[in-house]
């Protein structure tokens, strides 16, 4: 009897190039390096490949999109069943710290603990356990924010951003706030690129962000240290 | 119903041990990785050893040739070395069961066994020559009592005898193995005959339906001296079952072991065989339906990832635990990762490959 796993792809959203209606073949979650990267979303999954193939040059780790808020736990109980899950030696985790970086840290260090991982003493850091595991909170550990934060913090001193500036302030006369704002401040200066449609991890895959800006560095450092 | 099984010894399997049981149970993996194995240790557990025909049914059942007895005795044990004992074992009710076979010579001096019984010596060293003449199941029940079945091959007819100081007994635990491929069989015909007798051949009917609901009814015709299936598709004349898809006569040799095995032990090799994805949901809602109403356990081996969500799927739907299992051998060693509900959770919901 066939095996093969088709699933039905959700229906293309207006405006979205990279999506399409009908039934798609859904690649399976399985442990290919002895390193593994966890984040949140498939955008993430695309930021932090073309970050670690176009920048770092690492190719020994492997991202998966797991580490979603609601899911990490679960997806740490099927991933250490996993078969090749003996040969990994190191597990990083980032998350958004949203509104508060550490209670996120504090939930990634529940989730690990909670499937016998020692979690690391502080952000950025990885304990001594097997494997090895590291949490790094977005975009700093200590600041409310997310992936957007940092991106948006590489290009501040950027024209557009300036523009955006006086947008927002715009808006914000007006009572328009727009809610995550990072997240508005990304979309709208990626809406000033070449192609305009992009989402941050796209974004990154086109070499939009600039990887080799110090606002960078914290988070390369982590990936690094892997 | 168990919640653990222990296997030493058996078939590939140095040692394996599976925990957290549930009523329906579903074991994937590579080939090779001993699923089928796990299944046959079952049938032995279950008071297979009774029949003097288990092992070889069990080979047969694999494709070998029934005139090789040896081959089949010898293929039960662990590196086909009869010295090292086979041992299963199981945890029913909070009580352990288990069954020892050991694979004795034909010229080896008898020594004194249970109760004054002559018990040739086991084949303490391996000769390629070494022929087993004889098979020695010992039963090990919960309530502390052992029972014992010698097996003997004449070596000059190659038949099959039982020790003659022993009688017949029934099945341990009932305990039945669909396999990966299985005809209609005249069995079949007398098990379905008992479910007429107990009025609950609808439940079969309606499990056909499911792939095709032409079907009507099954009947019992007698051909000549044998009585044989068939199957009323509205037709205006029966069809025999055995000409049937190969769905339906999957489904419907399925479908007649609960009753056979009420209380007991339902196994299925490759549940998925012959079985279109658009009835497999229909497939795990019969199964667990009638595994609740006859107090059976069910385990299954699949390859197919739409099957394990289906199952995993259907139980989640019902409120019931799914035993979810992966076997995988790992530097020659036999293992078994067990799903929980929080694992399975994520089966279900991302897009993790379990079967390896």
């Amino acid at each position: 009897m066939s095996t093969d796993e088709t699933a039905p792809a959700p229906v293309a959203e207006e405006g979205d190039s990279t999506r399409r209606a009908g039934y798609t073949k859904t690649p399976k979650f399985k442990i290919e390096k002895t390193k593994l990267l966890l984040v949140e979303g498939k955008d993430e999954d695309l930021f932090f490949t073309s970050a670690l193939e176009k920048h770092l040059g690492i190719g020994s780790i492997q991202v998966l999109p797991l580490a979603g808020k609601e899911q990490l736990s679960r997806n740490l109980a099927a991933l250490k069943r996993d078969p090749k899950f003996v040969e990994v030696t190191s597990l990083a985790v980032i998350r958004d710290a949203d509104t508060a970086a550490d209670a996120a840290f504090q939930s990634v260090c529940g989730a690990l603990r909670r499937h016998d991982f020692m979690p690391p003493d502080a952000h950025a850091a990885f304990s001594s356990g097997w494997p090895r595991a590291g949490i790094f909170i977005m975009p700093d550990g200590q600041r409310n924010g997310m992936l957007e934060t940092l991106c948006m913090d590489s290009v501040a001193g950027s024209v557009e951003a300036g523009c955006l500036r006086c947008y927002f302030n715009c808006l914000g006369a007006r009572g328009v706030i727009p809610r995550p704002f990072d997240k508005a401040r990304a979309q709208a200066w990626l809406a000033s690129r070449p192609q305009p449609d992009k989402r941050v991890g796209e974004a990154a895959a086109a070499g939009y962000w600039p990887f080799n800006n110090a606002a960078f560095d914290s988070l390369w450092n982590f990936i690094r240290s892997t | 119903m168990y919640s653990s099984l222990s296997i030493e010894n058996f078939r590939g399997i140095r040692s394996l041990r599976i925990d957290n049981l549930q009523r329906i149970n579903l074991v994937v993996g590579r080939n090779n990785a001993g699923k089928t194995s796990l299944l046959e240790a079952a049938i032995l557990l279950g008071g297979g050893g009774n029949s003097p025909n288990v092992a070889l049914a069990l080979g047969q059942a694999r494709g070998q040739l029934p005139q090789r007895t040896d081959e089949i005795w010898r293929a039960l044990f662990w590196q086909m070395a009869p010295d090292h004992p086979v041992r299963i074992s199981g945890i029913r009710g909070g009580q352990e069961c288990a069954v020892t076979i050991e694979g004795l010579a034909y010229d080896a001096t008898p020594v004194a066994g249970e109760a004054g019984v002559q018990v040739p010596a086991p084949i303490t060293t391996l000769r390629e020559d070494s022929e087993i003449g004889r098979l020695r199941f010992v039963h090990h029940l919960a309530d502390g009592r052992k029972l014992e079945t010698m097996v003997t091959r004449d070596p000059n007819s190659g038949g099959i005898n039982r020790v003659p100081s022993l009688v017949e007994r029934p099945a341990i635990i009932p305990t039945v193995l669909v396999p990966a491929s299985w005809p209609v069989t005249l069995e079949a015909a007398g098990e379905f005959s008992a479910l007429l007798e107990n009025q609950r051949e609808a439940d079969v009917v309606r499990a056909l339906q499911s792939i095709d609901p032409r079907i009507k009814r099954v009947e019992l015709l007698l051909k000549g001296m044998f009585p044989t299936l068939h199957l009323d598709l509205g037709l205006g004349r029966l069809l025999p079952l055995a000409v049937a898809g190969a769905g339906v006569v999957r489904l419907f040799m399925i479908a007649l072991k609960f009753a056979i095995v009420r209380g007991g032990l339902l196994l299925v090799d490759e549940i998925e065989n012959g079985l279109h994805h658009s009835v497999i949901d229909e497939l795990w809602k019969f199964v667990a339906n009638q595994a609740e109403a006859f107090d059976v356990q069910v385990i299954a081996t699949t390859h197919s990832d739409e099957m394990m969500r289906s199952a995993a799927r259907c139980q989640r739907a019902r409120s019931e635990p799914l035993g979810l299992f992966r076997l995988d051998l790992v530097h020659g060693e036999h293992r078994a990762a067990c799903y929980n509900d929080e694992a399975l959770q994520a089966v279900l919901e991302s897009n993790f490959e379990v079967r390896a």
